[in-house]
């Protein structure tokens, strides 16, 4: 069952096209990772998402409800944590988490509780005085102690240090048992790579890919380390190979997965000592995508 | 320590706005009421009414004492009046550019970059002290000679000289003071207001102490600005006390600053509740905990307005009598009827303020907006609707509030008249106004929803509109510019009869204006 559907969304700025016919649907029980480059237009379709802005053509439905005019009834079953959070300096940072979640109907106190302590937050200080990082933690806190059907995160841990870094992975692991559904947008590739069944890459406003990470890397590349006892002089004439990094009789290169085969018997009419394969790593994924289109 | 001339230069360079601006609006504001004051009160008779007028304790506490009444001189009545309220502004300058300087500085991480390169620890603080003692000098010679050429009687260079550096040395206090807040506070906002609120103790130690034990008024340092009376006795002294007492904080924040660590204080800033209350919890309640500080800073604010132009009313008849630039602004000589004209001028004055207040509180749905406080509320269940319209119920009630406090000043200021006015005619002539008031707040509220950006025009429209209402009668401004102002359609009462045609079209215009204001509220982006 569909939770976010997005279809042929364009979102313009005055005469600034931020987004332009995306398409992306979030299945029930789904983890889906949206990555891209900053001002690619991740925030933009987010802040559609929550209704704060109005698309310019295309639609836009959570849990089948439009997400601009029905933002009320979608926004009882959905948590929201912005990338960077700002708060009203004179509440204290247990204010706020109370505040928000009250709107969302009883305060579940021992879940609230529960999460202050593991993400070791200090509830009673003014949010003037908290760092970056602990602004995120009270973020984070009102939305995982939300009893919410959708959860959608924007760059949750980016101020963040490794430790509570792994607290908010397993938090989102434990969502995901519970079959809630997840839109994580995300710079930490490893995160995304850890957490997510789908991928989205978002660049210029536009999807570039959509799918898990198994069928993505049936198209894309992959890195190989070749030791070998003569140089590999027509290597460089070989199609499907990019990038070669030659250090004495060391060679690094990618090959197109669909060129495998035929590199194989190449390397295989030559010496070779050794070789290594990578798999396919997101951020390998990002940069050949980036690649493709830097132009 | 060889680095010193190019962080100095650094910064100046950053600040160069900043004090430009300063310098010309404190300078100038010093220099225009000079003239100003100079040419409304030209005659020792016009000003001996005025006299009259302030001489009440009410006044007193307010814009403080003077030597000077026996001999009311245009300097005299120059530094009675501004010498106080100019140093309050001074000591606001001072307060904010001293913590941006400062706390703000290191809360920003700037004077973490600065520490990581050879320099000495004090050094930024030196820097400092170095750029705001040279601003206060400079302002101090350039509001001399501004008011030297001004060729005032009664107001030689000496005394100019005096008035601008006690405003200078009050200056050079806070800044001093502010630095010693800085070493104790962590936050910039904690910083400033501290420094304001020893500056409110110390408004009204002197206050208190002005109207009933003249003699403890030295304890308060900012009373050292008019006690050196300047065009009166010209008293040196209290420039000496400014300046020993400035040194001694200029040491005191030395010492603190060797002491500590980097962004770290001496108090540990106070920590609040670990949970929201039962108040907190609701959507009203929060949004009412946001405002309260700046409501009750602009509740004390009317009353107090309303107190000092009462006791006006006490002096009246005397003063109408022998001002007749007042004469001139109400064309109506008889005694009752000229207090009622007072009393419709003044519920102008203050509707324009009142409506000055709601917007303010109103706009600042705008700020949050733009910060991005707003997102995670409104990634909850709740709507925008929901938001404005508690937001004006909020500012609305606020503004009832505020009317009903510069009534009980009114009342209460008013009370030594020989006739003296009941609340109730008070208040009518201060409620009359609400239609307008009503129409303009859901002026600005269309603004908000439909075209944020363009928000501060309410803000032009509200300054034209003061000055027509204000010297409307005294320039004999034409009929149709008057008619700009949505207050003049109103029936001035208790002057004028009550007019129900021009409240009800406004109050019609306010609900189709607000309707408007909702509806694009909720259909527009959010910033």
């Amino acid at each position: 069952m569909p939770i976010i559907e997005i279809a042929n969304l364009s979102k313009k700025f005055g005469s600034f096209t931020a987004l332009h016919n995306v398409n992306l649907t979030v299945n029930q029980g789904e983890v889906v990772g949206f990555i891209g480059p900053n001002g690619a237009g991740k925030s933009t379709t987010i802040r559609i998402l929550l209704g704060l802005l109005r698309p310019s053509s295309g639609s836009v439905r959570i849990f089948n409800k439009d997400a601009f005019t029905q933002a009320i009834p979608i926004h009882k079953k959905m948590a929201y944590v912005p990338g960077d959070v700002t708060l009203w300096p004179n509440l204290t940072g247990g204010q706020v988490i109370d505040i928000l979640l009250q709107m969302n109907g009883p305060i579940p106190t021992q879940r609230r509780d529960e999460l202050i302590t593991l993400f070791q937050l200090d509830p009673t200080k003014k949010c003037q005085t908290y760092s970056k990082g602990n602004r995120q933690k009270i973020a984070l806190i009102a939305a995982l102690a939300t009893e919410a059907d959708l959860y959608i995160f924007d760059e949750p841990t980016s101020g963040l240090d490794p430790l509570m870094e792994r607290v908010f992975q397993q938090c989102v692991k434990e969502l995901q048992h519970h079959k809630k559904t997840i839109l994580l947008s995300s710079h930490i590739l490893s995160e995304v790579e850890r957490l997510c069944d789908k991928i989205a890459i978002i660049k210029d406003g536009t999807i570039i890919e959509t799918g898990s990470l198994q069928t993505m890397q049936h198209v894309t590349r992959a890195l190989y380390t070749v030791d070998v006892q003569k140089p590999l002089d027509d290597l460089y004439q070989q199609a499907g190979v990019f990038d070669i990094q030659q250090d004495g009789l060391r060679y690094t290169f990618y090959v197109d997965n669909s060129a495998i085969p035929h590199v194989m018997t190449y390397l295989a009419m030559h010496h070779i000592v050794s070789i290594t394969s990578m798999p396919l790593t997101l951020e390998d994924l990002f940069m050949a995508h980036y690649e493709k289109g830097g132009d | 320590m060889n680095n010193w001339h190019l962080l100095l230069r650094l910064q100046l360079q950053r600040n160069k706005w900043r004090y430009t601006i300063w310098l010309v609006a404190l300078s100038v504001t010093s220099i225009s009421v000079a003239a100003a004051l100079y040419q409304l009160f030209p005659t020792m008779q016009e000003r001996n009414g005025l006299v009259a007028a302030l001489k009440n304790p009410a006044m007193i506490a307010m814009i403080g004492p003077s030597q000077g009444f026996e001999h009311y001189t245009s300097g005299a009545m120059f530094a009675h009046e501004m010498m106080l309220f100019t140093a309050i502004i001074y000591a606001i300058c001072a307060i904010l550019l001293t913590t941006n300087q400062t706390r703000e500085e290191e809360e920003d991480g700037q004077l973490e970059l600065l520490r990581a390169r050879p320099i000495a620890t004090s050094l930024p603080l030196i820097i400092t002290l170095c750029q705001l003692t040279l601003f206060f000098i400079l302002l101090a010679i350039i509001t001399t000679l501004g008011l030297t050429f001004l060729h005032i009687p009664s107001m030689d260079v000496a005394s100019n000289a005096l008035y601008s550096f006690s405003l200078s040395g009050i200056g050079l206090l806070f800044t001093t003071l502010t630095t010693v807040i800085a070493q104790l506070v962590t936050t910039a906002r904690g910083t400033v207001g501290s420094a304001l609120a020893l500056l409110g103790v110390m408004y009204v130690w002197r206050g208190i102490t002005d109207i009933s034990n003249e003699k403890l008024s030295i304890v308060s340092p900012l009373a050292w600005s008019y006690l050196t009376n300047s065009y009166v006795t010209n008293t040196w002294l209290p420039i000496v006390y400014l300046l020993i007492c400035s040194s001694v904080f200029i040491g005191i924040a030395f010492w603190l600053n060797a002491k500590r660590d980097i962004g770290e204080g001496f108090i540990r800033p106070r920590t609040g509740h670990k949970n929201a209350s039962y108040f907190l919890r609701q959507s009203l309640g929060w949004q009412l905990r946001l405002q309260y500080v700046a409501i009750i800073s602009w509740g004390v604010a009317f009353l107090l307005l309303g107190a000092s132009y009462g006791s006006v009313f006490n002096e009246l008849d005397r003063f109408f009598e022998k001002n007749k630039l007042l004469q001139q602004m109400l064309a109506t000589p008889s005694a009752e009827q000229l207090a009622y004209h007072f009393l419709a001028m003044i519920g102008a004055i203050m509707a324009i303020l009142t409506t000055v207040a709601i917007i303010q509180l109103i706009f600042r749905l705008h700020k949050d907006e733009v910060t991005g406080r707003l997102d995670l509320w409104l990634s909850r269940p709740l709507s925008r609707m929901q938001l404005l319209g508690e937001r004006l119920v909020i500012s609305g009630g606020s503004g009832m509030i505020f009317l009903i406090l510069t009534t009980t000043g009114l009342f209460l200021g008013s009370r030594n008249m020989a006739n003296p006015m009941t609340f109730t005619t008070i208040l009518k002539s201060q409620l009359i106004h609400l239609p307008a008031i009503i129409c303009c707040v859901a002026l600005a509220t269309l603004l908000l929803g439909a075209l944020p950006r363009f928000k501060s025009v309410i803000w032009y429209y509200l300054i034209i509109v003061f000055f027509i209402d204000y010297f409307g009668d005294l320039l004999q401004l034409p009929e149709w510019l008057r008619h700009i102002s949505l207050f003049y359609y109103l029936p001035a009462l208790p002057l004028e009869k009550m007019n129900w045609y021009p409240v009800s079209l406004l109050f019609f215009a306010s609900v189709l204006l607000l309707l408007f204001a909702f509806l694009s509220y909720r259909r527009r982006d959010f910033a």
